[in-house]
C-alpha cells in the first residue's frame, strides 16, 4: 500500500512544467566537460550568458570557497558572514545575485599552471579578469583580478567539475577579487 | 603581548597564593592515604603528595612543518594542563601557524591563545578565569616598498562562575555565568568594551519514560568603538532558547525539537554603524515506529525560519522559510531487503531583490537487496526527483527552472570461491533541465547516461591480489530546441591492478589504466534517424609502479614512477588527424619515520621528492621537495 501510495503520489509531485515556449536568445555554449579547460569554458559562458544552472554544473555537490586571507581580514566582523563555509548554494546565490545587478559580464583566464589530467583529481591555477558593468546610473565598468587555484575531481562517466577554489589577490594592483565580489551578494 | 604577559603574571600570583593552601590540602591527602591504606575507593582521586602534582604537569607540545611546492607552513602547538589539587585546575592552549608562499610573496600568521583556571569551590559550583586572544596577519611583499598588512586581532578577559545540582535523580538544573572584557583590532577599527553572559539548562526525567531538557543562553556586549574619525557606542545581544522532548513506547521513539534565536549586533562600517538583526526559528518532529516484526518506519517533519535585516545595507536583508517532511520505511522479507524514502521540502525565500521565490525540493528512492545464496548478493535502487525554481518578479527574473532527474541502479556481486570476487554494476541516469522563461529555454536539454562496469578479484595464495575492471558509458544530451547541438561522448576504461607481497616488509603495486573516449554530434540524418558524427577521439595510458618496504620497523621507504599519455585526436570528413600528444611522468622517493622514544615523546618525519616531466611544464613544477615534521613531547 505505501508502495502503491508513493506511486500514486508520485504522478503528482514529479511532472515538471512546460517551458514557455522555444528560446528567444541563442543557446549558451554548453560543452560536457569531458576535461579541465571545457569547465572554464562551460563556467565563462554561462557567468557571461547568466546561466545560472550551467554555471552551477561547473561545481561538484561538496564545492568549498576559500577566499583571500586578506579580503578575509579586510571584512573584519563580517568575514565569517561572508565567506566562512562556502557551499555550491553559496556560489549559486551570489551569482544569481551578481546577475542581478550587473548589465554585462566578461570574464577571462589565464593559465597560469597546467593540469595532470592522467589521474581522478588535478588542479590548475589561472589568472582571472572580471569585468562587471553595473545596470543604472553611470553604467560603470569595476575590475575583478585575482589567482584562482581551481581543484577538479572527475566523475565515474568522465565529466570534471570544481570541487575547490582557493582564491588569491595578485600582487599588483586592483587590489578587488572575485572573492571579495562573492562575500557582497552572499546574503 | 602585554595581556599575555599580564596574565602569566596573575596566574604566577595566584599559585604563589594558593601555596600554603594546596600543601595544606596534599598533608590532609596524605594523612589519608596512610588511614585509607591500598583499599581506599578513592585512591588516585585525593591520594595525591606534591612529589605526584610535580609529576602531572605535562606540558604538551607539536610542531608540524610541511613543505608543499612554494608554501612552507609552521605549526606550533603547546597545551598545558596542571592540577594544582583536584579542585584547582590551570590549563592552556596556543596554536601559531605560520605560512609563507615564495610564488605570491606573501607571509600569513595566525595565533591563537587560550588560558584558564577553573576552581571547583564544591561538588555544585565552579568559578574561574578565562583568557583568550587570537591575532591573524596577512602581509603581501613582506619588507618591500609595496608592503599591504592586514590584520585582526582579538582578546577576551573573563570570569566565569557554574552551578549544576540534580533533585530526586528525576531533576538536574545548571547555571552559569561570565562577564569580562574584550578588545578588537582590525584595518582602522578599534573596539574595547565589556561583555557578559548568562546560561541555563534544565533536564527532567518525567513519569512513562518521557524526557525532556531546556536550554537557554543569552549575552551581552557594549564596545566603544572607533572607526578613523568616527566613534560610537556599539551594542549588542544574543538570546537562544531551545527544548528537546523524548518519548520512547515499546519499540516506538517519538522526539521533538525546537529553538528560537534572536540577536542584535552593531559594529562600525565605512564610518558608521550597522545593525544586523537576526531571527531564527525551527521545530522538528520525528517518530521511528515498528509498527510490525521486521518493519521499521521514521517520519520526520520540520520547520526553519531565518531572517536577518540590516540597518546600512537593506539589500542583504532576508528572511528564509523552509518546511520538509521526510519518510523512509526499510522491510525484511526472507533473504530480501526493501528500503523506501521520500522527501518534500519547500523554501520561501524572501529577499530585497528579484532573487525572492519559492523553491520545491520533492524525491523518491527505493531499493530491493536480495541473497541468492552465500555467493550471490543483488542490489536494486531506483530514484528519481524534482527541484523546482520559481521566482515571484518573471518579468525581471527569467532563472525559473525545474530539474527532473531520474536514477536507477543495479548491483551484482558474485563470489564463487573464496580467492575470487566478481561484481556487475549497470546504471541509466537521466537529468532534464528545463527553464521556463523563453529568455533562457535554449539551455534546455536532456543528458542521458549509460553505465556498466563490471570487476573480477583474484587472490593468488595471500601474497598476490590481481584485480581488474572495465567501464563502458554513453552519455548523450538533447537540446530541446536545438537538436543541431545533441551530442554523444562515449568513454571505455580498463583498470588493472596487481598487488605482490614477497615478504612481511615489502610490497610491489602494479596499476595500468587505459582511457579511451570519443565525442561527437549525435543529430537526425535525411531520413530522419539519429547518427553519430564522431568529432574527436582521445586516447589515455597511464601506468603506476611503486614499491613499499619498511625498514627498521619505523622507517616506510615508498618509491613511484608514474608514466602516462594522452593524445586526442580530431575527426575531420572522415580522416583522424592527431591534435595533440602529451605525456606526463614523475618519480616520487619517499621516506616517513614514525617513532616513539622511551619518554614517550613521538617523531613523524616525512620526506619526499617528487621529479616531473611532462609537456608544457614551468620549471617550478619539475622538481618538488615535500617535508612534513612532526613532533609530539611530552615533558
Amino acid at each position: 500500500m505505501a508502495i502503491a501510495a508513493a506511486l500514486l503520489l508520485s504522478g503528482c509531485i514529479f511532472t515538471p512544467r512546460d517551458p514557455d515556449g522555444p528560446p528567444e536568445g541563442d543557446v549558451t555554449d554548453w560543452e560536457t566537460p569531458i576535461n579541465t579547460s571545457i569547465v572554464l569554458q562551460n563556467l565563462t559562458a554561462a557567468f557571461e550568458g547568466e546561466g545560472l544552472q550551467n554555471y552551477k554544473d561547473c561545481f561538484t555537490d561538496s564545492f568549498r570557497f576559500h577566499v583571500d586571507p586578506s579580503d578575509s581580514l579586510a571584512a573584519g566582523q563580517e568575514a565569517e558572514q561572508r565567506y566562512a563555509n562556502w557551499t555550491r548554494e553559496d556560489e549559486e546565490h551570489a551569482a544569481n545575485g551578481i546577475f542581478t545587478v550587473a548589465s554585462d559580464i566578461d570574464l577571462s583566464f589565464t593559465t597560469i599552471q597546467e593540469p595532470d589530467e592522467s589521474s581522478d583529481e588535478t588542479y590548475r591555477i589561472e589568472e582571472y579578469e572580471l569585468i562587471v558593468t553595473y545596470e543604472g546610473g553611470a553604467s560603470e565598468e569595476v575590475y575583478y583580478r585575482g589567482q584562482a587555484s581551481l581543484h577538479m575531481r572527475r566523475d565515474g562517466t568522465g565529466r570534471w567539475a570544481i570541487f575547490r577554489w582557493v582564491d588569491r589577490r595578485l600582487t599588483d594592483p586592483p587590489p578587488n577579487t572575485w572573492g571579495s565580489l562573492r562575500g557582497d551578494y552572499r546574503d | 603581548m602585554r595581556g599575555v604577559l599580564f596574565l602569566l603574571l596573575a596566574l604566577a600570583a595566584v599559585v604563589l597564593a594558593a601555596g600554603p593552601l594546596f600543601a595544606q590540602q596534599d598533608d590532609g591527602d596524605d594523612d589519608q592515604e596512610g588511614a585509607t591504606g591500598g583499599g581506599d575507593p578513592l585512591a588516585g582521586t585525593y591520594r595525591r603528595s606534591p612529589r605526584s602534582h610535580e609529576a602531572e604537569f605535562h606540558p604538551n607540545y607539536k610542531l608540524d612543518y610541511t613543505r608543499d611546492q612554494d608554501v612552507s607552513t609552521w605549526k606550533h602547538n603547546i597545551q598545558m594542563n596542571y592540577a594544582f589539587t583536584p579542585k584547582v585546575i590551570f590549563n592552556s592552549s596556543s596554536n601559531i601557524v605560520l605560512r609563507e608562499n615564495e610564488a605570491l610573496n606573501r607571509l600569513n600568521r595566525q595565533e591563537t591563545w587560550n588560558a584558564g583556571l577553573n576552581l571547583a569551590l564544591s561538588d555544585a559550583i565552579s568559578t574561574g578565569i578565562r583568557f583568550q586572544r587570537s591575532d591573524q596577519e596577512d602581509v603581501r611583499n613582506p619588507g618591500e616598498s609595496n608592503e599591504v598588512r592586514t590584520f585582526r586581532e582579538r582578546e577576551s578577559f573573563d570570569l566565569t562562575t557554574d552551578y549544576k545540582t540534580s533533585f530526586m535523580e528525576n531533576v538536574g538544573v545548571t547555571l552559569g555565568v561570565n562577564g569580562g572584557f574584550e578588545r578588537n583590532e582590525y584595518s582602522d577599527v578599534k573596539s574595547t568594551g565589556s561583555s557578559q553572559g548568562v546560561s541555563a539548562s534544565l533536564n527532567y526525567k518525567a513519569p512513562l519514560g518521557i524526557e525532556t531538557s531546556f536550554q537557554y543562553s543569552g549575552n551581552h556586549s557594549l564596545l566603544d568603538s572607533k572607526q578613523g574619525s568616527a566613534e560610537s557606542k556599539d551594542e549588542s545581544y544574543g538570546h537562544n532558547l531551545s527544548g528537546h522532548v523524548e518519548y520512547d513506547w515499546l519499540e516506538n521513539s517519538f522526539v521533538v525539537d525546537a529553538r528560537r534565536g534572536i540577536s542584535s549586533k552593531e559594529y562600525p562600517k565605512e564610518q558608521q554603524t550597522e545593525l544586523r538583526r537576526a531571527d531564527t526559528e525551527a521545530v522538528n518532529l520525528n517518530a521511528d515506529l515498528a509498527l510490525l516484526e521486521d518493519l521499521s518506519t521514521a517520519i520526520s517533519v520540520g520547520y526553519t525560519r531565518n531572517k536577518t535585516e540590516y540597518d546600512l545595507e537593506e539589500s542583504k536583508d532576508s528572511d528564509l522559510t523552509s518546511r520538509s517532511v521526510q519518510a523512509s520505511l526499510a522491510y525484511k522479507f526472507g533473504e530480501t531487503r526493501f528500503t523506501a524514502e521520500m522527501s518534500s521540502d519547500k523554501k520561501r525565500n524572501e529577499y530585497y531583490d528579484i532573487q525572492t521565490g519559492e523553491q520545491y525540493s520533492n524525491a523518491l528512492g527505493a531499493s530491493i537487496t536480495h541473497d541468492f545464496g552465500e555467493n550471490v548478493t543483488a542490489v536494486m535502487r531506483g530514484r528519481t526527483s524534482l527541484l523546482s525554481h520559481h521566482y515571484d518578479d518573471a518579468e525581471s527574473n527569467d532563472q525559473d527552472r525545474d530539474l527532473f532527474d531520474q536514477e536507477a541502479t543495479f548491483n551484482l556481486d558474485y563470489t564463487p570461491r573464496d580467492d575470487l570476487k566478481t561484481s556487475l554494476y549497470v546504471k541509466v541516469r537521466e537529468d532534464n533541465l528545463i527553464y521556463i522563461r523563453t529568455s533562457r529555454t535554449g539551455d534546455n536539454k536532456t543528458s542521458q547516461t549509460y553505465t556498466i562496469q563490471p570487476s573480477i578479484t583474484k587472490n593468488f595464495g595471500s601474497r598476490v591480489v590481481v584485480t581488474q575492471k572495465y567501464g563502458l558509458s554513453a552519455d548523450y544530451t538533447f537540446y530541446t530546441y536545438d537538436p543541431d547541438s545533441n551530442f554523444l561522448i562515449r568513454n571505455f576504461s580498463i583498470n588493472t591492478g596487481l598487488t605482490w607481497k614477497p615478504f612481511s616488509r615489502l610490497k610491489l603495486v602494479f596499476g595500468h589504466t587505459y582511457r579511451s573516449q570519443d565525442e561527437g554530434s549525435y543529430v537526425e540524418d535525411e531520413d530522419g534517424v539519429e547518427r553519430y558524427g564522431k568529432n574527436s577521439e582521445r586516447d589515455d595510458n597511464s601506468l603506476d609502479l611503486s614499491l613499499g618496504y619498511k625498514l627498521f620497523d619505523f622507517i616506510d621507504i615508498d618509491v613511484k614512477q608514474s608514466l602516462s599519455f594522452q593524445k586526442r585526436w580530431a575527426i575531420e570528413d572522415g580522416e583522424k588527424r592527431l591534435s595533440w600528444d602529451k605525456f606526463d611522468t614523475t618519480l616520487t622517493g619517499k621516506a616517513s619515520a614514525d617513532y616513539e622514544l622511551p619518554s614517550g615523546t613521538t617523531l613523524k618525519f616525512t620526506l619526499a621528492r617528487v621529479y616531473r616531466d611532462a609537456t608544457n611544464i614551468t620549471e617550478r613544477q619539475r622538481e618538488v621537495w615535500d617535508i612534513s615534521l612532526n613532533i609530539d613531547k611530552t615533558f
